[in-house]
């Protein structure tokens, strides 16, 4: 995923509490501490949901007749 | 582990500047990813993403902003881009700024442009259709009108007038006096349509509510505007039609600036004039107007999506 697009992204997630993120040290020696993110349990709920309402969306599609 | 190439780096250096305060954290972020980029285009790729979330992040912070300060940064970067028109029109032309044919192509925009768009972003619909809200801002239309009138008329009083149609239109600038005569019908056109509509304003909102088109030609078809309009009741109203308000913007956009570049054209080959030093400076002026057009959309881009989904 381009650069330009997941931090937007992540920022919106964890701003919203879909997402958490910690600090961790680098397995090296002076180089940047690592961002590291988890999805929470709010988050799950909301996927679960937006998965269930795409395949929902998708099956009422299906039945739609398709043009030959 | 290798360092990040130089230019990444840099970018890095630049999204820190961009990015607003309350956002730095997510830098170091960026930097321990850029960290773990082991190719060098990667890295690039990555840093120059890094550059593309800063600007949103600093546009998304601009819009923070009541209606009251994003009417003054819209109308800022109008007056930008008007102000980068009439230093390109008429510092390399032999026409001299002080002519009511400037004060045409100056206040043309202002009043066919500005005015409506000040109009919607100050006033959601229902604020409009009250009378209180209606004579305030037809107070400010009358002003300006006999402001404008008043100009013109001393203009014409002193003489400025006619020498300076009869300058222009023998020099041969069929774009000039062009540009000057539908800038004189748009401001009619619009005194006439927005003047008729005062007075019966508040019986003719609900049967313009359906016609979202009338509302994008007057500029102000901001996202609030739709949903003020949507709640106000308009049926067919579907939301959110932010594709249909940023393309019609940025057409218009495109368009004034493909017209200021005729105009240009114009200028420096039928009006005579241009040196060396008029022709690096026009570059400046061009540079300068693109900038103001494009503050200008992103602003408007940025305040059409500032408000939620509904």
């Amino acid at each position: 995923m381009f650069s330009g697009t997941l931090y937007p992204l992540l920022m919106r997630l964890e701003k919203g509490g879909l997402l958490e993120s910690r600090w961790e040290a680098s397995p090296q020696p002076n180089r940047p501490r690592r961002h590291l993110y988890r999805i929470t349990g709010e988050g799950i709920a909301l996927a679960g949901e937006l998965a269930k309402e795409a395949s929902r969306t998708e099956s009422q599609r299906r039945l739609v007749p398709q043009p030959s | 582990m290798t360092e990040p190439p130089l230019l990444a780096r840099a970018l890095l250096w630049v999204v820190q500047l961009l990015t607003p305060a309350s956002d730095r954290v997510w830098v170091e972020a960026m930097r321990g990813d850029l960290d773990v980029a082991h190719a060098r285009g990667h890295a690039l790729m990555w840093a120059f993403g890094c550059l593309i979330a800063a600007v949103r992040l600093r546009v998304a912070a601009v819009a923070v902003l009541t209606p009251r300060r994003r009417q003054i940064v819209v109308l800022g970067c109008m007056m930008l881009l008007l102000t980068g028109t009439y230093v390109l029109f008429f510092a390399f032309s032999a026409v001299r700024p002080h002519g009511a044919i400037g004060c045409l192509i100056v206040g043309a925009p202002i009043v066919v442009i500005v005015a409506p768009l000040a109009w919607f972003l100050r006033h959601d619909v229902p604020a409009v259709i009250t009378d209180r809200w209606v004579r305030r801002s037809l107070l400010v239309w009358i002003a300006s009108a006999a402001l404008f009138s008043v100009a013109l008329i001393v203009m014409i009083a002193t003489g400025r007038f006619w020498t300076t149609l009869i300058a222009v239109v023998s020099s041969a600038s069929p774009v000039l006096v062009f540009s000057a005569v539908v800038g004189m019908l748009a401001i009619l056109t619009t005194a006439i349509v927005l003047g008729s509509n005062f007075s019966r304003l508040p019986r003719r909102i609900p049967r313009m509510l359906p016609n979202e088109r009338r509302f994008v030609f007057f500029w102000g078809a901001t996202r609030d505007t739709m949903l003020a309009l949507a709640d106000a009741g308009a049926p067919e109203m579907t939301l959110p039609r932010g594709w249909l308000i940023n393309s019609t913007l940025t057409c218009t956009a495109l368009l004034i600036e493909a017209g200021f570049l005729v105009l240009q054209a114009a200028s420096s080959h039928g009006l005579g004039a241009g040196d060396q030093r008029a022709s690096s400076l026009e570059v400046v002026g061009v540079a300068a107007l693109c900038l103001a057009n494009m503050l200008y959309v992103i602003a408007h881009v940025r305040f059409a999506r500032s408000v939620p989904h509904r």
